[in-house]
């Protein structure tokens, strides 16, 4: 039996990695929902990326490298956002209520409505 | 990375196979004629209003990056629109900041800098031949975006083109440089390594274009399994994406030569003590 790895990302959006040994607990049921290829790994992300609803699960993989990939591309998502929230900060010129009064980012629940 | 208009409203007559190989070619002059006109333009509002572009141009071998490269620099001023296309890093360069290199190529006002593969070959072909480490690979991914992020903040236009070319397509175009001797050039050790690693480079073309296609620096994919086709789509896209609504340059009245005022009269020195290319022709 093969190591599997854990990504694990919560509705606060906080991600973390781990390994997973055929001895821990929930092996088994891990192996039943294992991502073998990175194009699924991929295609996950973009469904999470563009859910309505905030995102708690763990996902599973065969290959450290679709692990990585997986949490990277969540975590480079976060940043991208978090970039555009400082964009609207440091372009604030006082003039309305607040920075993203004409805000370019747009929330999960924005994101639903398109 | 902008997929979703692929599908053309009407067939293209680039590859009717009921309009003969003649009208298809004079289909397409006619199409890159007039768009030539509209890359002058272009050329005029970067010039006029000072602006930094960058286009890179990403894609397999053979996959027809040269040949649009060419079609967008012919009509255009070589000091206002270059091509960058860098070799294998020095000993030096090796041992600096991965994109610096590139960096002392970015365009300056007025410029537009047009990339014939970039900092991205770390996550192509780097990464498939192994000329990288799997550290270097990573933090690669992890560092593009803030790069570019950069690059875009600090108001020059990123644009990225990667063409996509099917297996049976760029094995014939690799036939077709074997055979002829002013195409042979093109092919390189290398490449003919990276033939067997199609699904290595698919693999981390998937990768690469999930982790760098950013706000404000989306990946445009080209389908160049016809040659023309991508020219013209790439040129017309690249078009759509930037202002030119600049007049060409005026015609120019040239008047009849005024004469010289009074002098000592030019004589041309005999031929015979210049230096001649011989015209063999």
């Amino acid at each position: 039996m093969k190591v599997l790895y854990r990504v694990n990302i919560s509705a606060d959006e906080q991600v973390n990695i781990s390994r997973l040994t055929p001895k821990m607990r929930g092996y088994r049921q891990a192996k039943d929902n294992v991502i073998l290829r990175e194009r699924i790994a991929i295609e996950t992300f973009l469904a999470n990326r563009d859910a309505a609803e905030p995102i708690d699960n763990s996902y599973y993989f065969a290959s450290i490298d679709n692990a990585r990939s997986f949490a990277l591309l969540h975590l480079q998502w976060q940043e991208q956002q978090l970039a555009a929230i400082i964009d609207q900060v440091q372009q604030y010129d006082g003039t309305t209520a607040s920075s993203d009064d004409t805000s370019k980012h747009r929330s999960k629940e924005d994101r639903s409505k398109e | 990375m902008t997929t979703k208009n692929r599908k053309r409203q009407s067939p293209s007559p680039l590859d009717d196979p009921e309009v003969s190989k003649k009208r298809r070619n004079r289909f397409y002059e006619a199409e890159l004629s007039r768009l030539n006109i509209e890359l002058i333009k272009l050329q005029e509002h970067v010039k006029r209003e000072g602006r930094r572009i960058v286009v890179l141009f990403e894609g397999r071998d053979a996959a027809g990056k040269g040949g649009v490269i060419k079609r967008i620099t012919e009509p255009l001023n070589p000091r206002v629109c270059r091509v960058v296309a860098l070799g294998t890093p020095t000993e030096r360069q090796k041992t600096q900041w991965y994109f610096q290199r590139y960096v002392a190529e970015l365009p300056a006002a007025g410029e537009i800098v047009l990339f014939d593969r970039s900092w991205y070959n770390r996550a192509g072909v780097e990464r498939v031949m192994g000329f990288c480490s799997d550290a270097e690979y990573w933090d690669f991914l992890r560092s593009v975006p803030d790069f570019e992020r950069m690059l875009v903040r600090s108001g020059i236009v990123l644009i990225k083109y990667w063409f996509s070319v099917s297996n049976e397509v760029q094995e014939s175009r690799f036939r077709d440089r074997a055979k002829d001797p002013t195409k042979r050039w093109k092919l390189s050790p290398m490449d003919l390594q990276s033939r067997d690693k199609w699904q290595a480079y698919s693999l981390a073309k998937d990768r690469m274009l999930s982790h760098t296609d950013i706000h404000g620096a989306r990946w445009h994919i080209v389908n160049s399994d016809n040659k023309k086709r991508a020219r013209l789509n790439c040129i017309s896209h690249l078009l759509s994406l930037l202002p030119h609504d600049e007049p060409v340059p005026d015609e120019i009245d040239l008047t009849p030569r005024a004469l010289e005022a009074r002098g000592p009269k030019y004589e041309r020195p005999p031929l015979s003590q210049q230096n001649y290319v011989p015209e063999i022709y």
